[in-house]
């Protein structure tokens, strides 16, 4: 059954245009404002501490004389290189542990799900706390996203294993094959489509569990806290009791941009899926 | 061998398997930090202690030689670290709370923890069902879209930022007062379980209220598409009571969901360290806190092997449970 993409219909759609707005005025903010910052947004004392969001300085200012307005930006942009590090990372590691799984013998496949249950049920984040604190002189950005990566791929390789098991064994595959097609065709054709879909899925999944990894970690004060990121901004509003002192925007601030970034992302995620794999839904059916 | 046996002995070799990865990544980190730990614990002590004498440092740092035995070989000491956490659990002193060793901490930590963590998995779990399978099966759809709208959007956001933003509104919104630290050990353990469970009420209800999103939205999922199964579509026809063809709906959706009440753990269990640390619940998590703060590495890695130990458990006994709900595990082959 041949499906007809109308891109003019899913780009005019509020569901997808306001997300999408959201999620490239904040790539922009992140990526191409704090490149124009002429400071290190998170020394201190370089405006007055404590003022609330007025017009010159539009989300206020900490109690350590830090600008949210340029801090806030730079935290977005290394949570969201920690987070995307993380997901591809993970990814590749799931990928490979699950098609492998998937295609290979009796024995080799047992011992590849065993492996995934353990990292499955292995508390990642206390491991993940250690393992950072320990570290953290030796850490850059993309370094602690690596980590996480190779913490957080149990679910994703479950997930694929399980889906192309499934596929290997689905009536479309085997009338592909019957008929006459070629291994690579049926790989493209009917098996690419799935993962496509499912490729994305992990993606953002894996992104905003390594965003909340990131987070709690930071707030427990285990990460490397020179770094701004969005965890440890609220982490050193808690501890110079901002909530105490009536500071919230300095808690509130970040909190809204994170929350706005993951939003945004989750619904375009479910927005694209939708319109492109709708063939799929159909198969489904 | 029957089915049901081999499943249950697989399971706890998997228990296991994870416990022993566990000991072993601790062990690795413990040798693989860029310091000498116990170097940087007896300096430490010596500079902060001026009400230690000469022996119990000695002592100490004989303790610390042999937790560590860093002079023995490699596989000696792997040996040595693998008694002292499986058998004797003596996990050497803390550093946060000297001179309580770390095995102490933890055990009083502990079943704080354990209560909450129970807790709140089986609290949020059914709520987000129970709602779940009563959206799926009302007639006011409004109600339980409105519902869905907002589980589907608060589900990606990650729990950390929602605990912060619910300690924002709770402080600064409703401005009533966060639990003080530490608590009371009153006479009796009836007495005891009450003082706990009314402070465990308060984190309790925050990690449900964030808690029943992914249970519900996918309960409901499942609900609504088992009504329209062939089997339930045939009851209907036979003319069978709505109650029994509801029952039978519940019965059947329920079983992928016990999955969740597994898999959820580990989100209930970052979720739940957090809490505890925000809203100074004297758990694991509060106490790792302290160590993070007081750079109390014995403690660290105790704290990472018990939640080790306590993922694989809660893991295996979920796992043991399941036959009783699913019968194809009981029988399998024949369903």
């Amino acid at each position: 059954m041949a499906y007809v993409y109308r891109f003019k219909e899913l780009a005019l759609k509020p569901r997808f245009l306001v997300p999408l707005i959201i999620f490239i005025s904040l790539l922009i903010y992140a990526f191409v404002y704090t490149a124009t910052i002429p400071i290190n947004p998170g020394r201190w004392f370089y405006v007055p501490p404590a003022q609330p969001p007025s017009p010159s300085y539009p989300f206020g200012t900490t109690s350590m004389g830090q600008d949210l307005f340029l801090l806030v930006p730079t935290a977005l942009r290394n949570t969201i290189i920690i987070s995307f590090v993380a997901a591809v990372i993970s990814v590749l590691i799931a990928w490979s542990i699950g098609s492998i799984a998937a295609l290979s013998s009796t024995i080799a496949r047992s011992a590849l799900l065993t492996l995934t249950d353990i990292i499955c049920v292995l508390p990642g984040l206390p491991l993940l706390m250690v393992i950072f604190y320990t570290w953290r002189d030796y850490l850059t950005i993309p370094i602690i996203g690596i980590i996480m990566g190779l913490i957080g791929w149990g679910f994703p390789a479950r997930a694929i294993y399980a889906m192309l098991s499934s596929l290997r064994q689905r009536t479309f595959v085997y009338t592909s094959y019957f008929s006459g097609l070629a291994m690579y065709k049926i790989v493209i054709k009917d098996f690419i489509p799935y993962l496509l879909r499912y490729l994305m899925i992990n993606l953002v999944g894996t992104m905003t569990w390594a965003i909340g990894n990131e987070v709690t970690v930071s707030i427990f004060g285990a990460m490397k806290m020179e770094e701004a990121t969005i965890g440890t901004a609220i982490h050193w509003a808690m501890y110079y009791q901002a909530i105490l002192l009536g500071v919230w925007w300095w808690l509130a601030i970040p909190v809204a941009f994170v929350v706005l970034f993951v939003l945004s992302l989750y619904i375009l995620m479910i927005e694209v899926d939708k319109y492109i794999f709708a063939r799929a839904r159909v198969t489904w059916g | 061998m029957h089915p049901l046996i081999r499943y249950v002995l697989q399971r706890a070799a998997l228990a296991l398997l994870v416990v022993w990865t566990g000991i072993t990544i601790t062990f690795v980190l413990s040798r693989l930090m860029p310091f000498n730990a116990a170097d940087l614990f007896i300096s430490r002590l010596v500079a902060q202690g001026g009400t230690l004498t000469g022996e119990q440092i000695e002592a100490m740092r004989r303790q610390l030689l042999e937790l560590y035995g860093l002079e023995k070989s490699i596989i000696e000491q792997y040996l040595i670290f693998l008694r002292n956490y499986m058998v004797t659990g003596e996990m050497g002193p803390s550093f946060a709370y000297f001179p309580t060793s770390v095995k102490d901490v933890i055990a009083k930590a502990l079943p704080w923890s354990l209560l909450l963590l129970i807790m709140t998995s089986v609290v949020s779990w059914l709520v987000g069902n129970g709602i779940g399978i009563l959206a799926a099966l009302t007639k006011h759809r409004r109600v339980s879209n409105v519902l869905e709208t907002i589980a589907v959007a608060f589900q990606p956001i990650p729990f950390a930022v929602l605990a912060i933003s619910f300690l924002v509104f709770y402080a600064l919104i409703l401005k009533l007062p966060i639990p003080a630290p530490g608590y009371v050990t009153t006479g009796s353990a009836i007495e005891m379980l009450i003082y706990m469970l009314r402070r465990a009420a308060f984190p309790l209800m925050v990690l449900v209220l964030f808690g029943w999103f992914g249970g519900f939205v996918s309960m409901k999922a499942i609900a609504l598409k088992m009504r329209e199964e062939d089997f339930i579509v045939y009851s209907f026809l036979q003319g069978a009571p709505t109650n029994s063809i509801r029952y039978m709906i519940f019965r059947n959706s329920i079983l992928p969901q016990f999955t969740g009440l597994v898999l959820g753990l580990s989100r209930v269990f970052i979720g739940s360290l957090l809490v505890e640390y925000i809203f100074n619940y004297p758990g694991i998590g509060y106490i790792l806190q302290g160590a993070i703060a007081n750079a109390d590495y014995n403690l660290m890695l105790g704290v990472l092997f018990f939640a080790t130990v306590a993922t694989a458990v809660a893991t295996f006994i979920l796992d043991l449970v399941y036959p009783l709900i699913d019968p194809r595990i009981r029988y399998p082959g024949q369903g």
